[in-house]
């Protein structure tokens, strides 16, 4: 007799099969990739009337070997839509434009300072490039706003579904990492947890 | 040939949503089912990944009537002009190609 978590150990094992054939790609790819695979196996044994050993099997088969997701996976990574480049484009004139605006206004700030005889404590700060940033607090949020406000903060994202029992409703963040306030690289990729719909 | 079915499996993903948004596991039944032209399902999800980083597709999520919430995908304006420009270019592809075939059968 198989039972519901044998079941969920051969996900996991294949999850994990999944995790080592991915580790070529960029970590937010992956963790991405994972994501969604997750929840896709989840929603398709939601459909099954009767979870078997024979029918998650299948499931697993239908989603396909992970060498064959990872190759695709990397195949992909180097196929590029002509709207890429022109984003991508975009992105560099916003760039542009923002340093431009920077030095503009460290200028006239500094001539100001420099003509009220103050002392010029500030040329560091113009010139100090920031690697890490602060993490944003998104925790009680719904997901939608989490996943605005971490993408408007140059953050990656991935949602987990736990149960942790902290009675926050399924779609709000119960709990995020890396932790609010924190600082970490731009393009972190933050995890975010959720209550699936019950928990016991 | 792969990298013909990869470019054109794209632009299936962008007309299954041209008429409504839809999450990860349906979207990717409709393509396995289609016959032909995914090899598995999980092969599905690399590209819905970077058409979602090229900005043809954006995501947002919606509590499903059983379990968890679900990732729901849907069309931006870059990729309702990306679905156009491939349809009319496609088209005239398709065109071209059946004329070259069917002289060859005779």
């Amino acid at each position: 007799m198989t039972t519901n978590s044998d079941l969920d150990q051969i996900v996991d094992e294949y999850l994990h099969r999944l995790e080592a054939a991915l580790a070529d790609l960029p970590a937010q790819r992956r963790v991405q990739l994972i994501e969604s695979i997750t929840d896709h196996i989840s929603e398709a044994r939601a459909t099954l009337s009767a979870d078997s050993e024979v029918a998650v099997r299948d499931i697993l088969d239908r989603v396909g070997q992970p060498a064959d997701i990872a190759a695709e996976a990397l195949a992909d990574q180097t196929m590029s839509s002509p709207l890429r480049a022109s984003s991508t484009r975009r992105k560099v004139v916003a760039a542009v434009v923002i340093i431009f605006i920077v030095f503009l206004v460290f200028g006239t700030f500094l001539t100001t300072r420099i003509n009220n005889g103050a002392p010029s404590t500030s040329v560091n700060a113009a010139t100090t490039t920031t690697l890490s940033i602060t993490v944003p607090n998104v925790v009680g949020m719904s997901l939608n706003a989490a996943e605005a406000q971490l993408a408007a903060d140059h953050f990656a994202y991935v949602v987990v579904f736990a149960c942790t029992g902290s009675g926050v409703q399924s779609g709000d963040v119960e709990a995020q990492t890396p932790s609010p306030g924190s600082s970490a690289a731009e393009g972190t990729s933050v995890r975010l947890v959720t209550p699936p719909k019950s928990c016991p | 040939m792969s990298q013909m079915r990869r470019g054109a499996i794209e632009y299936c993903v962008l007309a299954l949503l041209r008429d409504r948004d839809m999450y990860g596991f349906e979207l990717t039944r409709a393509l396995s089912t289609a016959g032909g032209l995914v090899a598995s399902e999980g092969t599905v999800y690399p590209l819905l990944t970077r058409i979602r980083q090229d900005g043809l597709v954006e995501t947002f999520w919606e509590p499903s009537p059983q379990g968890p919430p679900r990732r729901y995908y849907r069309l931006t304006n870059d990729g309702r002009l990306a679905l156009e420009t491939f349809r009319i270019q496609w088209r005239q592809f398709r065109d071209t190609v059946d004329t070259i075939m069917k002289g060859s059968d005779e």
